[in-house]
């Protein structure tokens, strides 16, 4: 991701207490973040309720960015905040997903119970989406997206491999296990 | 792993990003007042604005009782208004967090009891926040999609809360409080949060659940000063949102 020439200069001026660059940073990476939540969390009221909780820890916790370019940092806090208003929100299919229970995922859907690929990426966990929109939408590689998401690279890969499949199985993909 | 199926997902995943076209002006004012920046309201914002410094200067020239019971998304607290504290004008009354679409001007300031109309919906607690913002403290109850509950609002002149069922006294952090009652709902089985916050507010010291039994739930606010507050109810999802005005 290209930065703007002047924004290091502006993440410069936001990490040194300036709220009015800060506002800039919301300006310039606002729509990413909010891409980021929409597509994890799947709502657009909870996707905005992330994106600006994120920005609010982001200037908290502005002292730990490390680079000119906030883009990745941004992206973690957004994903791990996503994650979190997500569990908060949808407890009760959380506890289902880990029991197991609701899971049509374990044998592939007949050709009437395909889905297209926007409903089958709402019927993934979401740890399975964080982990498909990390390394799928933002391009980013294993070991990097397992540090955003802060989970081990083994996990990562777990997660993707299982989410394709998964995916596979809901779309009716022809490659499906 | 198929090559043109993750092609596929690449390319619907774009697809599905780019319907998000912009960052909506709650968001990033929401964020503004999160950080406890200056607000720079455009064209939108400024007419709740300006309803709600009319609204306030018509309150300090004595003419609160007649102007009382203001309401928010279509439901009216009942009882009689009080005397208002001095709350900054803000355009938007869901800073934290933001609902879509356009804003009606904030709701009067009061420190009397205040009640919603009475209803038998079955609330259920999703969670509970407070956050610091320009000028004030805000506490917000979220509940699930079915809807807000019912509930009462008691300020009271310590901290100091009688737990439901027990009769325990729980002592909370502050030197005034604020009990909220939802008569019939419930945070068993939706609300994971801890059932005691401790924010390092100004204003709101602490806030910690002092009741859940029989579909009768209550929470106690801890209050460093003022227990005067505004009451603003949102929709999708429901939230029952108090602003502490802070010194």
């Amino acid at each position: 991701m290209l930065m703007q020439p002047a924004m290091d200069r502006v993440v410069a001026r936001a990490k040194s207490g300036d709220r009015e660059a800060f506002d800039e940073v919301v300006a310039r990476y606002g729509l990413q973040v909010l891409r980021v939540a929409r597509l994890i969390v799947r709502d657009d009221a909870l996707a905005e309720d992330v994106c600006q909780e994120t920005f609010i820890r982001a200037w908290r916790h502005i002292d730990t960015l490390r680079d000119d370019d906030p883009s990745h940092w941004l992206t973690r806090i957004a994903t791990r905040e996503s994650l979190s208003a997500y569990r908060r929100r949808h407890r009760f299919d959380a506890l289902a997903e880990r029991a197991g229970r609701f899971m049509p995922g374990s044998r592939p859907a007949s050709s009437e119970e395909r889905l297209d690929l926007g409903r089958a990426l709402d019927r993934l966990t979401s740890e399975q989406r964080a982990a498909v929109v990390l390394h799928y939408y933002e391009d980013l590689d294993v070991e990097t997206a397992a540090r955003m998401a802060g989970i081990p690279v083994d996990t990562m890969k777990s997660r993707l491999k299982s989410a394709l499949r998964r995916l596979r199985e809901l779309t009716g993909d022809e490659e499906a296990v | 792993m198929t090559e043109p199926f993750e092609h596929k997902l690449r390319e619907h995943l774009r697809g599905e990003a780019s319907r998000v076209t912009r960052l909506p002006d709650p968001v990033a004012d929401g964020v503004r007042a999160g950080i406890g920046g200056r607000r720079f309201p455009g064209p939108r914002a400024l007419a709740p604005a300006a309803i709600a410094l009319v609204f306030f200067v018509l309150l300090g020239v004595g003419l609160s009782g007649k102007l009382g019971g203001n309401t928010l998304a279509g439901k009216t607290p009942v009882g009689a208004g009080a005397p208002s504290p001095s709350f900054p004008a803000t355009a938007s009354p869901s800073a934290l967090p933001s609902p879509p679409g356009s804003h009606p001007p904030p709701p009067p300031a009061r420190c009397d009891q205040a009640k919603s109309a009475a209803s038998s919906l079955a609330g259920h607690l999703v969670s509970v926040r407070a956050a610091g913002q320009s000028g004030f403290d805000r506490v917000v109850f979220e509940f699930t999609s079915a809807g807000l509950p019912e509930y009462q609002l008691t300020p009271q002149s310590s901290a100091t809360f009688t737990q439901d069922a027990s009769g325990r006294q729980v002592n909370m952090q502050g030197n005034a409080g604020m009990r909220v009652l939802f008569p019939h709902a419930t945070e068993q089985g939706t609300y994971t949060g801890p059932t005691d916050l401790k924010p390092g507010l100004p204003l709101v010291k602490e806030l910690g659940n002092i009741g859940d039994f029989e579909n009768v739930l209550s929470w106690g606010i801890g209050l460093n000063g003022s227990n005067c507050y505004r009451v603003s109810e949102l929709q999708s999802p429901p939230r029952l949102v108090l602003d502490f005005a802070t010194p």
